[in-house]
């Protein structure tokens, strides 16, 4: 798959997910990069990235969990799920 | 948390019931910090749950390479991230005094230990199976 084919598929997932309203570039101002909750995809019915799944690229962990809503909690602690899910679960853990 | 996280995202997560937040400890010292970071990193590119899934997914490939900060970089880019912004997010070690920071308010919250999980607020110490989980979740449910 060439480059440009990569990129515009990523663009397309940007597009898709509605990603656009978290910075890219700056450090935070505070010790979190967000002091406000930040939400991508709220939608946890839908699936729009499955087209680029079923290409089977490297690409499909991400899809897989990325179709699901995520953001930022006050906080600035990363959130998975519906925001209003009436069940929280902090997970407290290492990488390895 | 490897295979029994998948379980709870695919159970309750993705029917609404329940959200997962992460709070990341460090007490393998750099190389959490450093996975960690490129998580944050992968967050910039809303990939941040993604990229700690391959991280998690390959622990031990990561463990024992040369370069924990190479390896990290090409899992982003397996996943999708681009890697020129992924890697100047790592260089920048922008997000190494707010991660180290939250470490040292989980030790003040009492989590001493890893894994520790909270469920609407009941602490749990230690490992647990899925259904371990799911006893407690369902009690819970409204």
């Amino acid at each position: 798959m060439s480059i440009i084919r990569i990129v515009g598929i990523s663009l397309f997932i940007c597009i898709l997910a509605n990603c656009g309203s978290q910075s890219a570039g700056s450090p935070p101002a505070t010790p979190w990069p967000s002091a406000t909750v930040q939400t991508t995809n709220a939608d946890t019915t839908s699936t729009p990235v499955a087209p680029i799944v079923a290409t089977n690229q490297p690409t499909a962990v991400a899809n897989t969990i990325d179709s699901l809503a995520s953001g930022l909690t006050p906080e600035g602690y990363h959130v998975l799920g519906n925001m209003t899910a009436p069940i929280t679960f902090v997970d407290y853990s290492d990488y390895f | 948390m490897l295979e029994v996280e998948p379980q709870l995202i695919d159970t309750y997560v993705r029917t609404g019931k329940m959200r997962i937040i992460v709070r990341p400890l460090f007490q393998t010292g750099e190389d959490s910090l450093l996975a960690a970071h490129a998580s944050e990193c992968a967050g910039e590119q809303q990939h941040y749950f993604a990229m700690r899934s391959a991280i998690y997914a390959d622990q031990g490939g990561l463990y024992a390479a040369d370069s924990m900060t190479a390896g990290l970089g090409q899992r982003a880019r397996d996943i999708g991230i681009n890697g020129d912004d992924f890697d100047r997010c790592m260089q920048s070690d922008k997000y190494r005094l707010p991660l180290l920071t939250e470490y040292t308010r989980a030790k003040e919250a009492g989590i001493v230990s890893r894994p520790v999980f909270e469920i609407n607020g009941q602490r749990i110490i230690g490992a647990r199976q899925f259904s371990e989980f799911a006893d407690i979740i369902d009690h819970l449910k409204p």
